[in-house]
């Protein structure tokens, strides 16, 4: 194969990467009101990468560079997730972007930086491009919380986020070296072709390595006990930011977990399935009771971003059943569709207020749109949310896990008071006058931020009444894991 | 066959969502024109459910009118709604009520939202009653919740916070069980089918593993889940704490809506669900049901004789009349389950008169305590015939609806277990007490109170409001037999073949 063709089927994250450096050097040689342009090729870029990818899709599956990375219907999955959620987060932050002084071809350098590192990680076929990848997305992401200088909690919480992130990684890397130790190899293939065809007792170094492996994952998708950065860092970071971390980081951290814990190391189930119910559970009841007692929206959906993970986990419980594999691993992509579209816009709104008394009357539409993401956060048809839910409980139900699914559901129903008591104060609550309103007013009439409500909106609302189209593409992605 | 014949239920469920959206968009205007524009809207609504009767063959207990569109086809679901002798009626009790609560409605601030709520909350309720496939059915159930939610949260009286948010999680609680129960039938039926489906229909020929010598088994448990579902929205006791606080604070629009329709849903998925797709553990569990059905009655009826408050008895009552309705249901012969339906009408009409009643005062005084009222018949002539009939055909009076339902149920019980139905007549006298008691605080006696000999009697619109509220309470307790031959196969099949329950679809033969 010839080099000319690796630049091909590499082109999605070739042209983010280029797009990140020009316009990072286009901020230093243009003129500083330019902010439009530089947006725009921003934009660009991530769209001219989706459209590569949408050309790689009906290609077949194949590794490169001697199985670092494997380019599959999965990959490109979860490359458009990122894609998608990087443009929605450009979008929602232009207006803040506009009226604070953030330095903006550093702040759009780091999200499609995050972005390739996000994408990545589902590519990764190997331990090393695992870990590489998930560095890029740190990094990145680590800034970018941080890019809010004069607010000291912004530093706070990119300091927090940093200090914990290294140690998390450091875990990573440790199980790293614990699962070459034992199976000599970095590569999944070799991993779980020595894994299932070793005749002898698996060394306990590979325990402890995958021990230490999903500590290092666990972080990333906020599983309790790793949990204790959230809300600070959600809080800390820029709402958009805050939006990303919650959608894009969370779901390059369940690609990786697909990938390496359900796929190579898949007969290890006995013993990190029961691992994973226990997370599962914690980290739902958790992250749902913390929520209940939270004044700060932002805090809030912090907690209860990280009960949704603790959904996410009864599914990928469910997958060690071998029978319910497909539709477990379909029902947590699905999953990370909906939890996305309800979530960023429900961050983006957060954005443009905290203050949401009397916020659904003041602003009809905007007030719908929050109602439909609290809705959908909530699980209620016929939103994306219940859909989401739906299937989820259905891999659970199917697999035998009835007590985790019962778990699930009392935990939803506590979870549909914290997310009433926003629609609480977005209507039945005196609106308070504040001297904010001015930006509000100015955001209000922003176009791009409405566009990002409106698309999250339909979307929580158009995938949650017809998700078979979505679906159909979710089969395709796990069919090419395998 | 023609195209409005073939497409009737879904114009009947999407012709509000259309409406409220028209409301919604309407451009700024009086609030009595927006009221206007959505009281038109549900008159032609209540006009086109008219149609049914037309087009409703009563001596079939098949499904009518069906429609089937294939939605989500991985899941087998599929938008299925058609129409028998059970949930003919209960159709037309919203498409009736729907008008009436929208002309009545004295709110003053926000009325399009207001509007548009209430037009919301008939696409979900109808879409209820005419749901054939789980997922759809589910899918309407729990949307019902969200514009009740906003109706008693926004509109509601001083503790209207904390009763919206106990309203939505009791049943939500109560809902989100049933989705795990509806799970787990979709995937038993892929199991012994080898296809998915979540067609009701097809739920009918299950085979769900029952065994007698253990309380929790796979049917055991799927049917409390769905019973706990319906149990809680009826509500029975003791799943009935939400009510009073919802009715309590809820707008009278709410109240009437709640009461006349919401509660009903619960009987009528019993009805649906519950019963036909679980027979061996209903009848495990018949006993006990039975009991709280009875307690509900009586418990329901000595609440309501100690309140104080005028729409706190109301909803107490209703608690009282929905345990006999479940009694009713639960006896499963065909008096007993023709006058529950034909009481839950009543109970519609009734209970929905006096919340609007309630309401009548409640705009004059701004009070609803029973204390500080009396006298008034000297004062409000008008009101108080209205008041009378409505609280005649509470207390189930021979010539008023309510004594055809409560009739039909107690003959029923009686043929199956004499000791119930001993038990459960004491609702009439009870509610005859309480009732009458009331009237007589509020009606009788001398004026105490000096606000009260200023209060205007009822105004043309109220007297529109509650004219159609009397006529039909005398109609269905003088004539009954319209109402009652329309449901009477339905009931008839379903009470000789719960056990093997199999309903098939209707065509029509020209």
């Amino acid at each position: 194969m010839s080099n000319i063709h690796f630049i091909f089927y590499l082109s999605p994250l070739i042209i983010l990467i280029f797009t990140a450096i020009f316009v990072l050097l286009l901020d230093v040689f243009i003129q500083k009101n330019n902010r439009r342009l530089i947006f725009s090729i921003a934009s660009l870029g991530v769209i001219g990468s989706a459209a590569t990818s949408l050309q790689l899709w009906n290609g077949d599956a194949l590794y490169l560079f001697h199985e670092a990375i494997r380019l599959d219907k999965f990959s490109l999955f979860f490359t458009f997730l990122s894609l998608g959620l990087t443009l929605l987060t450009a979008l929602s932050s232009y207006p803040l972007l506009q009226k604070n002084n953030w330095p903006l071809g550093e702040y759009l350098f780091f999200l499609l930086s995050a972005c390739v590192g996000m994408s990545l990680m589902a590519w990764a076929t190997d331990l090393i491009t695992l870990f590489i990848s998930l560095e890029i997305m740190s990094l990145a992401v680590y800034i970018l919380t941080g890019i809010e200088r004069e607010r000291l909690t912004s530093s706070e919480g990119a300091l927090k986020y940093f200090l914990l992130g290294a140690f998390s990684t450091a875990f990573l890397l440790y199980g790293i070296t614990f699962i070459y130790a034992a199976t000599g190899s970095t590569q999944f293939s070799t991993i779980a072709h020595f894994l299932m065809s070793s005749k002898y007792t698996l060394p306990p170094t590979i325990y402890i390595g995958l021990g230490l492996l999903l500590v290092g994952v666990g972080f990333k998708i906020s599983a309790v006990p790793f949990h204790m950065w959230v809300p600070d860092v959600y809080e800390g970071a820029p709402t958009p930011i805050t939006a990303l971390m919650a959608t894009g980081v969370k779901a390059a951290g369940f690609s990786a977990l697909i990938r390496l814990f359900l796929v190579t190391l898949s007969s290890l189930k006995p013993q990190w399935g029961v691992i994973i119910i226990g997370f599962s559970i914690l980290t739902m009841t958790v992250g749902n009771i913390a929520a209940l007692v939270q004044n700060n929206i932002k805090r809030m959906l912090a907690y209860s971003s990280i009960a949704h993970a603790g959904y996410i986990l009864i599914a990928l419980a469910a997958a060690q059943e071998t029978r319910v594999f497909d539709l477990a691993t379909s029902s947590i992509l699905f999953y990370l569709i909906a939890y996305s579209f309800m979530t960023i816009g429900a961050f983006t709104i957060v954005s443009f207020t905290q203050d949401l008394n009397g916020f659904g009357f003041k602003h009809p539409y905007l007030g719908i749109a929050m109602t439909i993401f609290m809705l959908s956060l909530i699980g209620v048809p016929p939103t994306v949310g219940f859909m989401g839910k739906f299937y989820i409980f259905s891999s659970a139900l199917k697999g035998g896990f009835f007590w985790l699914a019962i778990i699930g559901i009392i935990n939803s129903v506590i979870a549909s008071y914290y997310y009433l008591r926003v629609l609480v104060t977005l209507y039945m609550k005196k609106e308070t006058d504040t001297a904010s309103s001015s930006l509000s007013s100015s955001l209000a009439s922003s176009l791009v931020f409405n566009s990002v409500l409106w698309i999250t909106a339909v979307g929580t609302l158009l995938v949650g009444l017809f998700p078979s189209s979505v679906f159909k593409i979710i089969t395709k992605s796990i069919t090419a894991l395998l | 066959m023609t195209f409005l014949e073939n497409h009737l239920l879904s114009i009947l469920i999407f012709l509000p969502l259309l409406g409220s959206l028209v409301v919604f968009l309407f451009p700024k205007t009086s609030n009595v024109k927006l009221q206007m524009v959505a009281f038109g809207i549900s008159l032609i609504e209540f006009g086109l459910s008219l149609l049914l009767l037309r087009y409703f063959n009563s001596s079939s207990h098949l499904i009518q009118l069906v429609q089937k569109v294939s939605w989500i086809p991985e899941l087998g679901t599929s938008f299925f709604v058609g129409i028998d002798g059970i949930s003919l009626w209960l159709v037309l009790l919203t498409t009736f009520l729907t008008p009436i609560v929208i002309l009545s409605s004295t709110i003053e601030r926000n009325v399009k939202s207001y509007m548009a709520c209430l037009l919301i909350l008939e696409t979900a309720m109808l879409g209820t009653f005419v749901s054939f496939d789980l997922i759809l059915f589910y899918v309407f159930w729990e949307m019902m919740l969200i514009p009740m939610y906003f109706l008693i949260g926004i509109w509601g009286g001083a503790r209207r916070i904390y009763a919206t948010l106990k309203f939505f999680i009791y049943t939500m609680a109560g809902g989100v069980l049933m989705l795990l129960a509806i799970i787990f039938l979709v995937y038993l039926h892929y199991d012994q089918f080898g296809v998915f489906s979540t067609s009701l229909l097809n739920m009918y020929s299950l085979q769900i593993p029952f065994e007698t010598s253990k309380i929790f088994n796979i049917q055991s448990l799927l049917f409390l889940a769905f019973a706990v579902a319906f149990l809680i929205k009826v509500p029975m006791f003791p799943f009935h704490t939400w009510l009073p606080d919802a009715h309590v604070e809820a707008p009278t629009g709410g109240s009437v809506i709640l009461a006349g329709v919401l509660l009903k849903m619960g009987a009528y998925g019993f009805l649906r669900f519950a019963m036909p797709l679980f027979p061996e553990a209903l009848q495990f569990f018949m006993p006990y049901l039975i009991a709280l059905s009875i307690i509900g009655i009586i418990y329901g009826a000595f609440l309501a004789l100690a309140q104080t408050d005028l729409k706190k008895l109301v909803a107490y009552s209703s608690i009282s009349h929905m345990g006999l309705i479940m009694l009713g249901l639960l006896i499963l012969n065909t008096n007993g389950v023709s006058g529950s339906i034909f009481q839950m009408l009543c109970h519609g009409i009734s209970t929905g008169a006096l919340f609007l009643i309630v309401g009548i005062i409640y705009d004059r005084r701004h009070t609803r305590e029973i204390a500080s009222f009396g006298g008034l018949t000297k004062v409000m002539p008008y009101f108080s015939v209205a008041f009378l009939m409505v609280t005649l055909s509470s207390i189930a009076l021979p010539s008023t609806n309510g004594f055809i339902g409560e009739f039909l149920i107690l003959l029923g019980t009686f043929e199956k277990n004499p000791l119930w139905a001993i038990l459960a007549a004491s609702t009439v006298i009870l509610g005859a007490y309480y009732m009458l008691w009331m009237f007589q605080r509020v009606m009788f006696g001398p004026v105490t109170h000096p606000e009260n000999k200023v209060l205007s009697d009822l105004s043309l619109r109220e007297i529109c409001v509650m004219l159609p509220m009397i006529v039909m309470i005398f109609w269905m307790g003088i004539y009954p037999k319209p109402f009652l031959s329309r449901m009477e196969k339905s009931i008839d099949y379903l009470v000789s073949n719960y056990k093997h329950y199999d309903l098939g679809i209707y065509e029509k033969h020209q």
